[in-house]
């Protein structure tokens, strides 16, 4: 199982978005895919429709109080545990005890045979929930807006997955991904053609798809819809299928 | 300043990865008491082969092909059976533990209460009907009800 981790510090950078399409897509491909919603505004849950109330999702799994595998909900978006928003206020609590940062690698270990990929989604910020996921994961992939402030980020992340390595020998950085690009704004533009060669100079690889701005994505999230089933031929859907044929090569390297 | 902010992020993932090595030893320490107590069925087919090695010398066929333990339990019922007064296997301090006997070892797997301010339970519709009837015959809510049932069978 190949476990990838979609993280960026930066809030409002498509996380959940790439997320969603990202396991979407690579499930169109006929890959066995588990998607796990450590964001404890659960915005990848509510899509999956996943249940919280009287089920075991993330929070009962990291309490202990139940196995990964009795966490895994089958929804009709595909298998997912799903994040609660209990989880917002608990973060320090987990973090107090360095064994909990393995909980998920371990469990993980464990399905590894029923699943091709795992996905997480992690939440806009270096807590325990996206240290988990790194210690996690077999690599990572960064969404980028074309913002000051984004990019001003990708530094810090950049330093935090290093930083992992220490732990997690074999993470990787798939690449950076610009998304919500909109070749009519000039920054848009000016990050898209420079973005190979920062990338270049600070040793990190850059997707070379990047993921338009699309009105149905939004359409696709407030409908709980999955993109390639609804809208399979819009700009976002190509993106991704594109994004997911250069993923693919990265992980069979 | 910038030193010590990097360091911050590096020092969790050093101190996973310590944890994971102590957890690692911890669990070779235990792998290795394990080792030990596996040591127990080496020796008891060492006792086997010795057994066997005596019966060959004494070329008694049948103690041959039974393992020790068996021939130990075969001698204890031979015992009872020859002691035509009260049943020896009865008395408490007689009885075999079957599953030592057996060489199995029994795991029950455990797992932890999930926490009950989490979790809540669905009355199925004919439960519920049953419920809201009784708690309105008593003039009481449904859960302190549930109260005072439980709060009886304790």
């Amino acid at each position: 199982m190949i476990t990838i981790s979609i993280a960026n510090q930066k809030g409002g950078v498509a996380k959940t978005t790439t997320a969603l399409c990202l396991a979407n897509g690579l499930q169109e491909c006929g890959y066995k895919v588990l998607v796990i919603d450590m964001d404890p505004q659960c915005n990848t849950s509510s899509t999956y429709r996943a249940i919280q109330e009287n089920t075991a999702t993330l929070y009962d799994f990291l309490h202990e109080d139940c196995t990964i595998e009795e966490a895994i909900q089958t929804t009709e978006s595909g298998d997912i545990i799903s994040g609660d928003s209990n989880l917002a206020g608990i973060e320090g609590e987990f973090a107090a005890h360095i064994k909990n940062y393995s909980l998920l690698r371990k469990a993980l270990k464990t399905i590894d045979d029923k699943y091709d990929f795992a996905i997480i989604d992690t939440p806009p910020n270096i807590g325990f929930y996206m240290t988990s996921a790194l210690v996690a994961s077999s690599g990572v992939i960064v969404p980028l807006k074309a913002e000051k402030f984004a990019i001003d980020g990708l530094a810090q992340i950049m330093a935090n997955i290093n930083d992992a390595k220490d732990v997690n020998p074999d993470l990787q950085i798939y690449g950076v991904l610009l998304t919500v690009y909109d070749k009519r704004t000039a920054l848009d533009t000016v990050v898209h053609d420079q973005l190979p060669e920062i990338g270049k100079e600070r040793g990190f690889k850059v997707f070379k798809t990047s993921i338009r701005t699309c009105q149905q994505i939004k359409e696709a999230q407030s409908r709980q819809v999955r993109l390639f089933d609804e809208y399979p031929n819009c700009n976002a859907a190509i993106d991704y299928a594109n994004l997911i044929k250069e993923l693919l090569e990265e992980v069979k390297k | 300043m910038k030193a010590n902010s990097k360091n911050r992020s590096g020092n969790i993932f050093e101190s996973i990865r310590k944890e994971e090595e102590k957890e690692e030893k911890e669990e070779k320490a235990k792998n290795n008491q394990v080792d030990t107590s596996i040591k127990k069925p080496q020796q008891v087919n060492m006792a086997t082969k010795k057994t066997e090695t005596l019966a060959k010398n004494t070329n008694n066929a049948e103690t041959q092909e039974k393992p020790a333990k068996t021939t130990k339990t075969e001698k204890f019922a031979e015992t009872v059976s020859n002691n035509s007064g009260d049943n020896y296997l009865n008395m408490p301090e007689n009885k075999v533990d079957s599953s030592v006997n057996n060489g199995l070892l029994y795991i029950t797997p455990t797992r932890k209460k999930t926490r009950s301010h989490r979790k809540g339970f669905l009355l199925s519709d004919l439960a519920l009907n049953n419920l809201q009837k009784e708690a309105a015959k008593y003039e009481i809510s449904e859960n302190e009800l549930i109260n005072q049932i439980l709060e009886k069978m304790i």
